[in-house]
């Protein structure tokens, strides 16, 4: 009997820690950025961030600041008001600010 | 001072030969050159080392590395910064070459149009190996979980398998290859997984890095998604047509994954149903000499 409890606690500990392993591999993270142009701040611009598995987007509000959560992935191409940035930023190291002016924007050649 | 000078001359010479040409160690070229990018690679090589023995080389920079020794290579996302970094003729070329030999194969791996924006790059490399399949730009099921597209013809790399999940994909063109899986998404115009099905060259095209690639966490070696990680096992084990791959030591005493006729071609000695990891390769003994010596001994 002893025996018994011991396996299934055995199971029941290797499921849980699969399952933290799991939810680590899918650890959600929020992009916030102030948008400016010509350090002018960017006031209800539409933000869509490209990542490997999918887009997500957002309005900067009247200060050009926007939150947007990412689920998973680690680097994303960002798109304002139509616009992709001529920049690939690493989620973990985007800037708080950014002057679209100066990173300049692109002629994107994969479609959409 | 002389003698000091030719030798220092001749040091640096080795030297500058050495950097020009990178001999690398492992079996498996992670490709990373050409402004490709991908979303981490920690899981697939932990799981090509732990249960397969492998030993992936990551290459960041271009070009191409020297590529004898390698029987696997993936060319991940090529173009991705730069749309216009296309593989030289002197890389194609020693690709070509490379790929005569049934146990090599090339996997190339793209992702959804959104994000990856090298295609022409991707598609100007494999039209110029030989037998093209041909990446269409396209995105199909948003998000990861994507794991109930529907199976293709029958393949050696999929044989017995529900499913390979992946994220968001694009397609490839049906006029080439074997189609091996489906988009779960039926207005997807393709497969998003392909197989050129030849051995001569053999040539695998994923449609999305994030079947392989760590954000997805289907190579979690502790974890994942068991018929995705048997195809990723399989890509390093089967040709393209199917010929099984196992341990083969060389003359030079390094092991390789080769089919049995690869390996008695490569003048190795086969262990049929025996990774790498599982046999200790030795050098076969040589002596320099001449045959003028070698005609001495026996008189």
């Amino acid at each position: 009997m002893m025996r018994m409890l011991r396996i299934t606690s055995a199971i029941i500990g290797g499921a849980l820690l699969a399952l933290l392993m799991v939810n680590a591999a899918v650890a959600s993270t929020t992009v916030s950025v102030q948008l400016k142009n010509q350090n002018q701040v960017m006031g209800s611009a539409t933000v869509v961030l490209y990542l490997s598995y999918g887009s997500e987007q957002g309005t900067t509000n009247a200060d050009g600041r926007v939150s947007i959560p990412v689920g998973r992935g680690q680097g994303v191409w960002i798109e304002v008001n139509g616009q992709r940035l001529n920049h690939f930023y690493q989620l973990s190291q985007i800037p708080a600010v950014i002057d679209v002016a100066q990173v300049g924007t692109m002629t994107w050649r994969g479609g959409k | 001072m002389n003698k000091s000078r030719i030798l220092i001359l001749l040091a640096l010479a080795s030297l500058t030969m050495i950097a020009a040409a990178p001999a690398m160690a492992g079996d498996v070229l992670w490709f990373l050159g050409h402004s490709g990018y991908d979303e981490g690679h920690t899981q697939f090589v932990s799981l090509l080392q732990g249960t397969e023995g492998a030993s992936i080389d990551v290459v960041t920079t271009t070009p191409l590395p020297t590529l004898s020794g390698y029987t696997l290579v993936f060319i991940v996302m090529p173009g991705f910064t730069n749309p216009s970094d296309f593989f030289s003729a002197d890389e194609k070329s020693r690709l070509n070459t490379w790929l005569t030999l049934g146990s090599h194969r090339v996997v190339m791996v793209g992702d959804w149009d959104g994000f990856y924006q090298g295609q022409d790059v991707m598609n100007d490399l494999l039209a110029a190996i030989g037998n093209p399949i041909v990446f269409v730009p396209g995105a199909y099921d948003s998000g990861c979980g994507h794991c109930a597209g529907p199976m293709g013809s029958p393949d050696p790399l999929t044989a017995g398998l529900n499913h390979v999940c992946y994220g968001l994909t694009p397609t490839w063109n049906t006029s080439y290859g074997v189609p091996l899986e489906y988009p779960e998404d039926p207005s997807a115009p393709g497969p998003w997984i392909v197989s050129n099905g030849t051995n001569i060259p053999c040539i695998v095209g994923i449609g999305d890095q994030n079947a392989l690639t760590d954000p997805c966490g289907y190579m979690d070696p502790s974890g994942g998604d068991a018929d995705s990680k048997t195809f990723a096992r399989r890509l390093y084990r089967v040709t393209c047509a199917g010929d099984p791959q196992f341990a083969c030591c060389l003359p030079d005493g390094s092991c390789q994954m080769l089919t049995r006729p690869d390996c008695a071609q490569q003048n190795g000695t086969f262990y049929d149903g025996v990774s790498c990891v599982e046999v200790q390769c030795s050098p076969t003994p040589v002596q320099n000499s001449t045959w003028g010596r070698v005609k001495s001994m026996y008189r």
